[in-house]
């Protein structure tokens, strides 16, 4: 009897599990709840951009695009079951992915599947078009960001250098690769601590008195806006001026001046991508988008989105057009074919948020800026630098 | 004898509970263990069972000292005890607690847990059915969990799973205490037989004068933590000091 | 007995995988997923709902598996090897975290078990060589008796197997004088001890069983997620543990597999159900709450759980008479 009703159970939950059919699938799996939420801008940008092309195109090569956005919760096991819903049951041609451990989980699966998977992760590790053809990813990786601060700090005379980072993958990851590299030696500077914290820390006072007493130019922060914000709240509370911070492109984020007021004045960040309400022709099409839909986040990582949108939807025509019109009848032969036009982007233009992007060896553009917060606001201060 | 105490002093805080505690026992023989309230009766059968360790005296079996050994140690040298109180175990039937009891047997004791999972004990059970609760009018509800049992029939319980280990020496604290007088002569009469086919050495502490005089062969008095009268059922009941500390006469 | 609970339980693996092949990959996964935290219920429940030693480490215990496993089949061991291997390093680690328990009881104890969690945590993140610290383990796809375990379906196979002879061993243990003492120990450690029974021994033996079971799931959990990663362990994953054992019923035999199914399907039913309602939105963040507030009701009006539920629907259950006891007649003194 008990068994019976166990089954019951089951098989009601999973009745509701049956596949959707759509002949263009994209799927989007970010951290709608969850420790990174502040910054999942890019996840509503990619299905705001394939929504509008359905409401202004028709889809993609008149084929209309079933954009899914699904919640990873940040969690291993939740985004594990995202990503087979997406290949097995919304037989996704697209699936863009967000933890670092879950892409680093899925990348021989992503393989074997041979599935185009775009990263929002700056993990290097992935980034390898041979051993992993179809993981892309937009922008320059952590390491590359870490570069720019640590070479807009040589040339302007600074020194000293400390790098705070959480006590997680996301934060030791790039800071090792970094410190192996050689790379602060080689630009004549010296890194004179590195200070993990815990990834959900409340209070960093101790580690500001630390950081004050190695007299640092510059502190670099390997970490997100939540951290952020804790680390110049503390900062300030430690007599440190907020320009001595520089955070990586995940403390690009209104909240910071808004939480923080005058401490959060000067603080520095790597900008990658243009800002929300930049002049230039992708905004006029997310105003146009956004008179007839509610816009979830007006920011960078939202701008992120809509330029990933972009280079999906770009492949996928071109893999249609390449069919003769039609969408390949075998999702396997569709994945490869939207590969293969990935790749072949070299000048793709997104409307002016970033440069042309050139997907041939997987990584979009490799450019970024320092902005800095002034008046409460991010303005930049330096030009596009390029971080190879 | 083969139970021999001496000198068991016990104190909890200020409280003495035992004091220079003396009893003999021999194998095959019944005795009773009787006082007031408070006397200090439960106490000491704890320090023999294991449960107290007490501050002073000898506690020797077949000359072996059996102060500073656990419960289970001795339950494995054939020290078994029923409680005053039962406890309601749930999820247990009324077979399990006497398995559990039975656990503690010699013959039970080789191979280890490993073994036990590829073991059938349904000669075990059909022993212990027979040996047992059949006696204690429990085999009709061997397979009932115990907390759906009369307050009697849980004594009757407890009783058998300390008769399962088959013990050499038998502490029963008020066997009989809540239960009618007839379930109480069964169950007297049912300690006196297991006896007889054992040759174990009982101590009974027991109220009820009914069942002492029927059973025991010879009756130990305590008052205040001592020893205050020892002979047979009928010199107690003439004593005039017991009668007076015991049974509240002038 | 047994053999009725061998019968269950070989029928619903039997069903478990007929649903795997029935739901493509996803299902699989899905089958997968529930067998192996099924099979970590088992592991918790026979802890705390039999031996009720309340534990908050289940979550790092699971971790011990799955870098056990990770680090066996890397280095070429067989899975089957790799399993068993987690299976003794879990029994093993858990003994450890068990000993304070011999001193400290209750909530005493279960505080312990927080620090235990806590600093398992800690050597995932340190101890680089085994763990590869914060970035995590990657598993590579091993084989088993020589078949390549390289598609979520094949992984099914391994799971309900392990999960039908757990399940069934689970049974028989609560059969054996070791079972029961277990029982008696969870009512009361003065009693156990009053009884006999080397409370020490079985405390030892209850956390190494459990710790061996709960070994083989982190090592099964390990090879479907292919990575082991300090942030996969942690406390939260405890805690869904132990709201699994409570959901589906504390200290029964098909609680710990219905609480399993629960916890790790409704999530999933919540979103399914939000996105045909067009609420996904609304309902994503409800499913942390849900389990909240579920846990709380079960507690407040059916501390047996799910399964207590399920077997008061049937009509059977209406004849066994209400436990308690008929009160002592007779004289005695009071005691
Ligand atoms: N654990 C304990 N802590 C403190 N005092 C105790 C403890 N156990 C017993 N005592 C005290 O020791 C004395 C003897 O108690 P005990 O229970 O041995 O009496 P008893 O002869 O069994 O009485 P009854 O006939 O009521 O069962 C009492 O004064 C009791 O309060
Ligand atoms: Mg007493």
């Amino acid at each position: 009897m008990r068994l019976r009703h166990a089954a019951a159970i089951l098989a009601l939950t999973l009745a509701g599990a049956l596949p959707a059919r759509a002949q263009v699938s994209v799927c989007i799996w970010g951290t709608i709840t969850g420790p990174d939420a502040l910054v999942n801008g890019m996840s509503y940008g990619i299905r705001d951009y394939l929504e509008s092309l359905n409401q202004t195109k028709g889809g993609i090569a008149g084929q209309k695009v079933n954009a899914l956005l699904l919640d990873g919760r940040y969690k291993l096991d939740e985004e594990l079951k995202i990503y087979r819903r997406c290949v097995d049951q919304e037989n996704a041609v697209f699936i863009s992915g967000w933890s670092t451990g879950s892409v680093k989980a899925l990348s021989d699966q992503i393989t074997q599947d041979g599935v185009p998977f775009i990263t929002q992760s700056y993990a290097s590790e992935v980034l390898d078009p041979k051993k992993f053809p179809y993981i892309f990813m937009a922008g320059p990786t952590y390491e590359q960001q870490m570069i720019i601060a640590l070479r807009d700090l040589a040339a302007k005379g600074g020194k000293r250098v400390v790098i705070m980072h959480a006590d997680n993958e996301y934060g030791r990851g790039p800071v090792n690769v970094i410190r192996q590299s050689g790379v602060v030696n080689q630009l004549g500077l010296q890194l004179v601590d590195t200070v993990e914290f815990r990834y959900d820390a409340q209070d960093l006072t101790a580690q500001m008195l630390r950081v004050k007493s190695r007299k640092p130019d510059m502190v670099y922060i390997q970490a997100s806006t939540p951290q952020a914000i804790v680390i110049l709240r503390d900062a300030a509370k430690a007599g440190l001026a907020g320009k001595l911070f520089i955070g990586n492109l995940y403390t690009i984020s209104p909240t910071i001046p808004e939480q923080l007021g005058e401490a959060a004045e000067g603080f520095r960040a790597i900008q990658a991508y243009q800002f929300y309400g930049t002049d230039i022709p992708a905004m006029k099409q997310i105003e146009a988008f956004g008179a007839k839909a509610p816009i979830e986040k007006k920011d960078m990582y939202y701008m992120k989105g809509w330029m990933e949108g972009i280079a999906i939807a770009a492949a996928v025509e071109g893999a249609i057009k390449q069919n003769g019109g039609k969408v390949p009848a075998d999702i396997k032969q569709f994945r490869e074919a939207v590969r293969q036009q990935m790749e072949a982007q070299t000048k793709l233009d997104d409307g002016g948020i970033t440069p042309p992007l050139d997907f041939s060896n997987h990584q979009g553009f490799v450019q970024a800026r320092i902005a800095e917060v002034n008046g409460g606001k991010y303005v930049p201060v330096g030009d596009w630098i390029d971080a190879r | 004898m083969s139970l021999v105490a001496r000198e068991v002093t016990i104190r909890f805080g200020g409280v003495i509970a035992v004091e220079r505690m003396a009893l003999e026992v021999s194998p095959g023989e019944i005795v009773g263990l009787i006082g007031p309230n408070g006397a200090g009766k439960t106490t000491f059968i704890n320090c023999v069972s294991g449960t107290y360790r007490p501050h002073t005296g000898t506690v020797r079996w077949l000359g072996d000292e059996l102060l500073g050994l656990s419960p289970s140690t001795l339950l494995r040298k054939g020290v078994a005890r029923t409680f005053q109180n039962v406890a309601s175990l749930h999820d247990l039937t009324v077979l399990d607690i006497a398995k559990l009891g039975a656990s503690a047997r010699k013959d039970r004791q080789s191979g280890g847990h490993l073994l036990d999972f590829f073991r059938s004990d349904s000669a075990l059970e059909r022993e212990l059915l027979e040996q047992i609760l059949e006696p204690l009018e429990l085999a009709d509800v061997a397979h009932k969990p115990i907390q759906t049992l009369s307050y009697g029939r849980r004594k009757a319980v407890d009783l058998a799973r300390a008769l399962a280990a088959y013990p050499q020496l038998l502490l029963l604290d008020e066997p009989v205490a809540g239960l009618t007088s007839h379930e109480g002569m069964a169950m007297a009469g049912v300690v006196r037989n297991v006896r007889d086919r054992l040759g174990c050495a009982v101590i009974m502490v027991e109220h009820k004068m009914d069942v002492v005089m029927s059973t025991c062969d010879r009756i130990v008095v305590m008052a205040a933590g001592s020893k205050i009268f020892e002979g047979l059922p009928a010199e107690v009941q003439a004593d005039p000091e017991v009668r007076r500390v015991y049974l509240g006469e002038p | 007995m047994n053999t009725r609970h061998l019968v269950i339980a070989v029928a619903v693996a039997l069903l478990m995988g007929a649903l795997s092949l029935a739901f493509g990959r996803f299902g699989a996964y899905m089958v997968n997923a529930v067998a192996i935290a099924g099979i970590g219920a088992l592991s918790l429940n026979l802890l705390i709902g039999y031996g009720g030693q309340i534990s908050f480490a289940q979550g790092a215990l699971l971790g011990v598996g799955a870098y056990t496993a990770g680090n066996i089949s890397n280095a070429g061991g067989d899975g089957l090897l790799a399993i068993l291997g987690a299976g003794v390093m879990g029994a093993i680690i858990s003994a450890l975290i068990g000993i304070p328990a011999l001193r400290l009881r209750g909530l005493y104890f279960a505080i312990a078990t927080l620090a235990a969690q806590a600093i398992l945590e800690y050597l995932f993140k340190i101890l680089d060589p085994i763990t590869n610290g914060v970035s995590g383990l990657v598993i590579r796809p091993t084989t088993i008796l020589g078949i390549p375990m390289t598609s979520d379906r094949s992984l099914v196979v391994p799971s309900l197997v392990i999960l039908v002879i757990v399940w069934v061993a689970v049974s028989r243990l609560m059969r054996i004088d070791l079972g029961r003492s277990f029982l008696v120990l969870r009512e009361s450690e003065i009693v156990a001890k009053g009884m006999g029974i080397d409370v020490a021994h079985a405390k030892i033996l209850a956390f190494f069983a459990s710790g061996f079971i709960a070994g083989l799931a982190g090592a099964l959990a390990g090879f479907a997620n292919r990575l082991a990663s300090p942030e996969a362990f942690t406390l939260d994953l405890s805690a869904d543990y132990i709201a699994m054992i409570i959901i589906g019923g504390l200290g029964t035999w098909t609680g710990p597999l219905i609480g399993a199914a629960f916890v790790v399907l409704l999530p999933e039913a919540i979103q399914r159900v939000g996105e045909a309602a067009g609420l996904s939105d609304i309902l994503s963040p409800l499913r942390e709450l849900a389990f909240g507030l579920l846990i709380i009701l079960f507690l407040i009006f059916e501390p047996r759980g799910l399964t207590a539920l399920l077997s008061r629907l049937k009509p059977r259950s209406l004849a066994v008479p209400a436990p308690g006891a008929v009160p002592a007649t007779g004289e005695s003194l009071p005691p």
